[in-house]
């Protein structure tokens, strides 16, 4: 086999399960967590990826008059990539006032659902700001120009870059987990009321929770432009939300090893169940559409037979401290308080 | 502009009358089985197709193929619910999980349609589509027969809600399942029913707002189902006559600013309505009783 | 010792569609009482309760705690305030452990911030385990030290309603709303909750609860709150209360009535 051949491949096959285990642990804080049903999750994704490309890219010139979008400010790496992030986040922020003070999880479904179309719609006929249908295209990609890397070999340090990135958000997304305010968001999921009765200001931990979450996806975006280079409406469509949904709920939410796992899983599931059916090559409308057909059916396959996911949510297990004595009479109360 | 504003009102009834249509149906069947349904995109589309297929395929006359695929809807509907999220339902799994079963099924019935009937155009073959001046409106005849149908359709729902024994059951299953199990309605047989009702309703809907649309493609159902959703809201989530309030706004809302800022903000139009009905009353215009 | 007012309600109102369910009540408790309101079904206790705890939004009146007024506020703010309520239903966070449904009533925890759980751990530490060995105290107390590492869905009924007053207790409440604690459990159970109320009430905690059972109310409340139609009609010892001709009627004369017609 021919390594100059197939190790690019495996390289972009890599890159791709990096990017979409950044995407489940974002929508793991977000869904597995706090509960949020965030259904159009994918939009922030391709925020992030729009406000990398344009922020990267050089200011649009004359004369190509067919390719038009903001920005344009030709900013280095990692800066373009935290520009995503924070475009994420801040979208994320105006959704979270609008949705998360008073609504009822339906309501606060339907507005998210909604949102997706009606964005996708913007992006996509408004042409001045990400170039409408047609996408961005030639997005720098990190470093290249600065290290004078070969776009055939650019795998090779992108994996590594990506990697670093990816344990940046493994940590945070574990160290949210772990915290009292990661408990705090799973006793809001599990019944607001009580949490507020407690002194919750709901509110706090659900923004807090759904910007976390949608700057991993404007992280994931980021660096999806920056590989690909080019990024246009095709590549997040509102039923790509539930790929990741699919991913998070078949690993096991709240779970980040779990979401690994389906972030792993789902791909192969498709590409293993679609085996089964015989596709003619003539026909690229029918792949898409049987992989969505095992995705919807994955999703309800999962909650039917294991909603709590492959790898369930883990029991917290805390220290452990020695009761002077560990039987107390019921009625006598503690003398020091 | 005065002019094409009043034409605007003329189309805002039309697109009402395709929203209260569907929203009612929406709406019955939130209040009864509380939960939200987000597969209704793919409804409103596969019974389109269906009908397309029945209309210029077979070559049938479009108000028949029209019944047929209404009829065969509602079947669906009631058989989807059976099969899939009565089960679902009865587990008592936290709302959220409900909703993805039904954005599952979502994805599932859309590619459906997707991959039968192609990401081609369609449109229907009506004869005579001559505009009709009626008053300062400009309708074509289907237009009027969409607008006939929907009021007839409508008082039929009303008439059943207030007037037959179903009717009343489902109301009272609206208010308080668990107290309408407690005095003897059969809910299961009361779900069955509103899923058949919804059903027709959506692809009663499903049709016509294919036929309004002169052409249409396999997603045009999801790019109108938050519009219904629009309306619903709009009108009180469970709401029946609210939502035929919603409808109306809504229909007329999207119409009139297409001629007063530009016809492609139409459904941003319906968002943004939306949204600041959330933001100001977010129990709707007809507020619930507390659920 | 004079004993001071924590909370005094004034001219509370509340309509649902037209039926006043509270009007224009007024009500004063003393700090250290464990006191409860009393009434027929209907009578607002509930509502008396629900509005204290900012769960509904006020529309008339005033609720004011150690003489800060908290009418209005929202849940959160009023349970921050050292108000915290129970629910008629035990409810909990079913998916979080015993301990964990603990460690989440404490207020102002270090952790809780974006800043301090991602970039400094070891910031909420300290805190953590002094909370952790107070949530473990009043687990045992509560008789629960041993489930502790359960999780919350899989305990009985009877547990719910214990690990519900103890992670109560955990956020350090000046007054403790009750909303019929002694419903739907067994009478060995009443008996035990009702001595860990008094329990309580000798930890210096102020507790206001609505009951049905009268029995209960007499043994173990030191004041006792009539409510009628939405209005607090009488407040004193349930031997006082009991021979007051309002209650009479209200308790009675519905039985005499119906008994007749």
């Amino acid at each position: 086999m021919d390594l100059a051949v197939f190790g690019p491949y495996i390289a972009t096959i890599l890159a791709y399960f990096i990017i979409f285990n950044i995407l489940t642990w974002g929508l793991n804080i977000q869904f597995g967590y706090a509960g949020i049903p965030n259904f159009t999750y994918i939009t922030f994704m391709a925020m992030g990826a729009y406000v990398t490309g344009a922020t990267g890219l050089p200011r649009p010139t004359a004369g190509f008059q067919y390719v038009q979008y903001i920005l344009g400010y030709s900013w280095p790496f990692p800066i373009t990539l935290l520009a995503g992030a924070v475009g994420a986040g801040a979208l994320a922020f105006l959704l979270g006032l609008i949705t998360l003070r008073r609504l009822r999880t339906d309501y606060l479904a339907i507005v998210t659902f909604s949102l997706g179309f009606i964005l996708y719609d913007v992006v996509g006929t408004f042409v001045p700001l990400f170039n409408g249908f047609d996408g961005l295209f030639g997005v720098p990609q990190p470093l290249a120009d600065v290290f004078q890397l070969d776009p055939n070999t650019y795998p090779y340090f992108f994996i590594p870059l990506s990697l670093v990135i990816m344990l940046i958000c493994w940590l945070v997304a574990n160290r949210i987990f772990d915290s009292p305010l990661g408990r705090t968001m799973r006793a809001i999921r599990e019944d607001v009321e009580v949490a507020e009765a407690l002194g919750k200001d709901s509110f706090r931990f659900r923004i807090i929770a759904l910007i976390v979450g949608c700057v991993f996806a404007g992280v994931a975006g980021g660096l999806t432009i920056e590989f690909v280079t080019a990024f246009n409406p095709s590549g997040w469509t509102a039923p790509e939300t539930f790929v990741i949904f699919a991913a998070c709920l078949v690993g096991g939410k709240a779970n980040n090893r779990g979401a690994v796992l389906g972030a792993f899983l789902v791909p192969v599931i498709f590409f293993e169940g679609s085996r089964f059916i015989p596709v003619p090559p003539d026909h690229p409308l029918l792949l898409a559409g049987i992989r969505y057909m095992v995705i919807g059916t994955l999703l309800i396959g999962v909650l039917w037979f294991r909603p709590e996911g492959l790898l369930p949510e883990k029991k917290k297990a805390f220290f452990e401290i020695a009761l002077k004595k560990p039987t107390l009479p019921v009625v006598q109360a503690p003398d020091a308080l | 502009m005065l002019h094409s504003l009043v034409l605007a009102f003329g189309f805002g009834l039309i697109t009402a009358s395709v929203l209260a249509l569907a929203g009612v149906g929406v709406t019955l069947q939130f209040g009864v089985t509380n939960y939200v349904n987000f597969a209704y995109g793919a409804y409103l589309a596969l019974s389109a197709f269906l009908a397309w297929t029945l209309n210029v395929v077979v070559g049938l006359d479009f108000w028949v193929a029209v019944a047929i695929s209404t009829l065969v809807i509602a079947v669906c509907a009631v058989v989807v619910n059976r099969v899939l999220l009565q089960p679902f339902a009865r587990r008592k799994l936290p709302t959220v999980y409900m909703l993805i079963v039904t954005l599952g099924l979502w994805l599932i019935l859309s590619n459906v349609v997707l991959v039968l009937w192609g990401a081609s155009q369609r449109h229907f073959s009506v004869a005579g589509q001559h505009p009709v001046e009626i008053g300062p409106f400009l309708f074509t005849p289907s237009q009027l027969l969409i607008i006939a149908v929907a009021v007839v359709c409508l008082v039929g729902v009303h008439l059943l809600l207030t007037q037959t024994k179903l009717g009343k059951a489902m109301r009272a299953m609206s208010d308080d399942s668990g107290l309408a199990a407690v005095s003897g309605i059969d809910t299961d047989r009361v779900v069955d029913a509103t899923w058949f009702l919804t059903g027709a309703l959506i692809g009663l809907s499903g049709c016509v707002l294919a036929l309004n649309l002169s052409s249409f493609l396999p997603t045009f159902g999801d790019d109108f189902l938050f519009v219904i959703f629009s309306a619903v809201i709009l009108g009180g989530i469970g709401h029946p006559y609210g939502t035929m309030i919603g409808a109306l706004i809504v229909g007329l809302a999207t119409e009139m600013s297409a001629v007063l800022i530009q016809s492609s903000y139409k459904s941003d139009v319906a968002f943004a309505l939306l949204i600041i009905m959330l933001l100001v009353r977010p129990r709707g215009l007809i507020p619930s009783r507390a659920k | 010792m004079p004993s001071d007012d924590l909370l005094t309600v004034t001219g509370l109102t509340q309509q649902f569609g037209g039926v006043k369910a509270v009007d224009n009540c007024d009500y004063v408790l003393q700090k250290g009482r464990l006191a409860a309101v009393i009434g027929p079904n209907g009578a607002g206790k509930s509502t008396l309760v629900n509005l204290i705890a900012g769960a509904l939004p006020l529309q008339q009146g005033s609720v004011r705690l150690d003489g800060v007024e908290i009418g209005g506020w929202p849940a959160y703010k009023i349970a921050q305030h050292g108000v915290i309520r129970t629910f008629q239903v035990a409810r909990g966070f079913d998916k979080l452990t015993v301990l964990e449904n603990m460690m989440v009533a404490p207020l102002d925890q270090p952790g809780e911030s974006l800043f301090n759980a991602v970039v400094r751990p070891g910031r909420g530490k300290a805190a953590e385990v002094k909370q952790v060995a107070r949530a473990l105290e009043f687990l045992n107390m509560f008789e629960l030290y041993r489930l502790r590492n359960e999780y919350a869905g899989e305990l009985s009924g009877g547990q719910r309603r214990l690990l519900e007053l103890a992670r109560a207790l955990m956020g350090g409440p000046k007054l403790l709303l009750l909303d019929e604690p002694m419903a739907a459990i067994s009478p060995v159970l009443v008996e035990r909750i009702g001595q860990h109320l008094l329990q309580m009430q000798r930890l210096g905690i102020t507790m206001l609860l609505v009951e049905h059972n009268l029995g209960v109310v007499e043994k173990f409340c030191d004041w006792v709150t009539v409510m009628v139609e939405g209005r607090a009609v009488v407040s004193g010892t349930m031997a006082q209360v009991r021979e007051h001709p309002e209650v009479i009627s209200a308790y009675l004369g519905r039985e005499v009535v119906s008994a007749t017609g």
